[in-house]
C-alpha cells in the first residue's frame, strides 16, 4: 500500500504532502492526553499488522488495518498512522520521507470512512451489523486503493497502467480485510466493548 | 563509521527531497549516496540484501511504465531516484533500533506530542510483538495451518482481537505507572545519542551535494 520514493511527480508530491501534513497536525490537535495510550496502541497494531500474512490461494497478503484504526480512533487515526509510517520508513524503507504526506493521505483519510461506517454499524443488529462490520474493514482499503491509483495516475499518463495494476493487486486485500474485520469487530464487541467506545474524542 | 540518529534523519530527509524532485539524474547526484555507503561499508551485507529485496516492487512499477507507458526514460528515472534514496536510508539507518529514532527526533526538537506518541508506539510495538509471538506459537502447537478458508480468517481475526485485548491491558498498566511517576504528556529523557565524527563528514557531503545539484556544477 506504500508509495515508494521517486515514483510520483513533484506537483503530486507537494500537494498531497501538504494535505497530509495539515490533516495530521489537526489530528494531533484533536488528540488529548487520555487518547494517547489508545492512539499509540492502534499505531503499533497498524505497524505489526503489516507482518501478519494471510493466505490467499498460493500467495499471501498482509492486512492494512486502517479501517480498524479509524473505527477506534476517528480523527486521531492521522497521528497514529503517521507515526507507524515514519517507523516503517526508517526501519524497513517502506515508503519514505518525501512520500510520507502522500502515504498518510492515502491510508488515514479512508480510515475516517471506517469510523463513520462503524458508528452506523453499532446502531444496527443481526445481519445488517455483520455487513456494516465487513464494510468497516473493506471500504477504507478500497478507498485507499482508489486514492493510491489516483495519485499515481495524476503523476503522468505513463503511470495509468501502473495505477490500474496496483488497484487490481489490492482487490484480494479489500475482501480479506472485510472478512477479518467482520469477525474481529464482532469479537471485540462481545469480549471488550469498552475498547470500541469513543467517549474522549470527536 | 556510525552516525547519530538526529544527523542521519536530517541528512536522509534533505537528500530524499533533493532527489525526489529531480527530473534528470546525473552521476553527480549519486555523490552523497556513494559517500554514505562508503562510510557504512562495514554494514554492506546487511543493507545490500535489503536494497535488493526492496527493488522487487520498484522493478514491477518500472516494468509497467516501460511496457505499457512506453517510456523507457521515465522508467529509468523512477528506478534511479528510488535507488539513490533507498541506498542512503538503508545504509544510514542500518543497525539503528527504534529507540534511536526516538532520540533522533527528540534531538531535532520535533513537537512533544509527536515524540511522546512515538515513544509510546515503540514501547507498545515491543509489547504487541511479544504477545503476537506467544499467540502464534500457541496456534502452532495446536497444529494450526493457515489455509484460504473462513476458519483461518476467523482464527486470525480472533487472534488479532485477543492481541488487542491483552495489549490494551498491559498498555494501560504502563500508562498508569507513568502517570504515577508524574507523567503529564511530556517526557524528559536523560540519555541522548552522542554525535559522531561521521556526522560532520556526512553534513559536509550533503553541502557538497547541494552545491553540485543546485550550483550548476553538475
Amino acid at each position: 500500500m506504500h508509495i515508494s520514493e521517486g515514483v510520483l511527480s513533484a506537483p503530486v508530491l507537494i500537494s498531497t504532502g501538504a494535505a497530509g501534513a495539515i490533516l495530521t497536525v489537526f489530528g494531533f490537535y484533536k488528540m488529548q492526553t487520555e487518547m494517547l495510550a489508545k492512539t499509540a496502541l492502534m499505531s503499533s497494531l497498524f505497524f505489526v499488522g503489516s507482518f501478519i500474512h494471510i493466505p490467499v490461494g498460493p500467495a499471501s497478503v498482509h492486512l492494512v488495518l486502517n479501517g480498524l484504526v479509524g473505527a477506534v480512533l476517528g480523527f486521531c487515526a492521522f497521528p497514529a498512522i503517521m507515526v507507524a509510517l515514519v517507523l516503517q520508513a526508517l526501519m524497513f524503507q517502506f515508503g519514505g520521507f518525501t512520500t510520507l504526506g502522500t502515504n498518510i493521505l492515502v491510508m488515514a483519510l479512508p480510515a475516517l470512512a471506517g469510523y463513520w461506517l462503524f458508528r452506523a454499524g453499532m446502531k444496527t443488529s443481526g445481519t445488517k451489523r455483520w455487513i456494516m462490520f465487513f464494510l468497516t474493514g473493506s471500504m477504507p482499503v478500497l478507498l485507499s486503493a482508489v486514492l493510491l491509483s489516483a495519485v499515481l495516475a495524476f503523476s503522468g499518463s505513463r503511470l495509468y497502467d501502473t495505477a490500474k495494476a496496483i488497484f487490481l493487486m489490492h482487490v484480494p486485500v479489500i475482501i480479506i480485510e472485510g472478512v477479518v474485520s467482520m469477525y474481529l469487530f464482532n469479537f471485540l464487541n462481545k469480549v471488550y466493548p469498552d475498547f470500541l467506545r469513543t467517549e474522549y474524542e470527536n | 563509521m556510525r552516525f547519530s540518529p538526529a544527523a542521519g534523519i536530517f541528512c536522509a530527509a534533505v537528500y530524499s527531497c533533493i532527489i525526489a524532485l529531480r527530473q534528470h539524474i546525473t552521476p553527480a547526484d549519486a555523490v552523497f549516496a556513494a559517500g554514505v555507503m562508503l562510510l557504512r561499508v562495514n554494514c554492506l551485507p546487511q543493507y545490500f540484501f535489503r536494497i535488493l529485496k526492496l527493488n522487487i516492487m520498484i522493478l514491477f512499477i518500472c516494468a509497467t511504465v516501460y511496457l505499457f507507458g512506453d517510456d523507457a526514460q521515465h522508467a529509468l528515472l523512477i528506478f534511479l531516484r528510488y535507488n539513490l534514496i533507498v541506498c542512503v536510508t538503508a545504509a544510514m539507518f542500518c543497525g539503528m533500533n527504534s529507540s534511536d529514532f526516538y532520540y533522533g527526533f527528540y534531538t531535532l526538537k520535533l513537537p512533544h506530542k509527536f515524540t511522546v506518541l512515538l515513544f509510546f508506539v515503540i514501547k507498545y510495538i515491543e509489547i504487541i510483538g511479544n504477545e503476537y509471538e506467544k499467540m502464534r506459537n500457541s496456534l502452532k502447537v495446536r497444529n494450526f495451518a493457515p489455509k484460504t478458508d473462513a476458519f483461518t480468517y476467523r482464527t486470525l481475526a480472533y487472534l488479532l482481537g485477543m492481541l488487542l485485548v491483552r495489549s490494551m491491558g498491559r498498555a494501560q498498566a504502563l500508562t498508569q505507572a507513568m502517570k504515577m511517576r508524574g507523567f503529564s504528556g511530556r517526557l524528559y529523557p536523560f540519555n541522548f545519542r552522542p554525535f559522531f565524527p561521521a556526522d560532520a563528514v556526512v553534513a559536509a557531503l550533503l553541502v557538497f551535494q547541494f552545491i553540485l545539484t543546485f550550483g550548476g556544477l553538475a
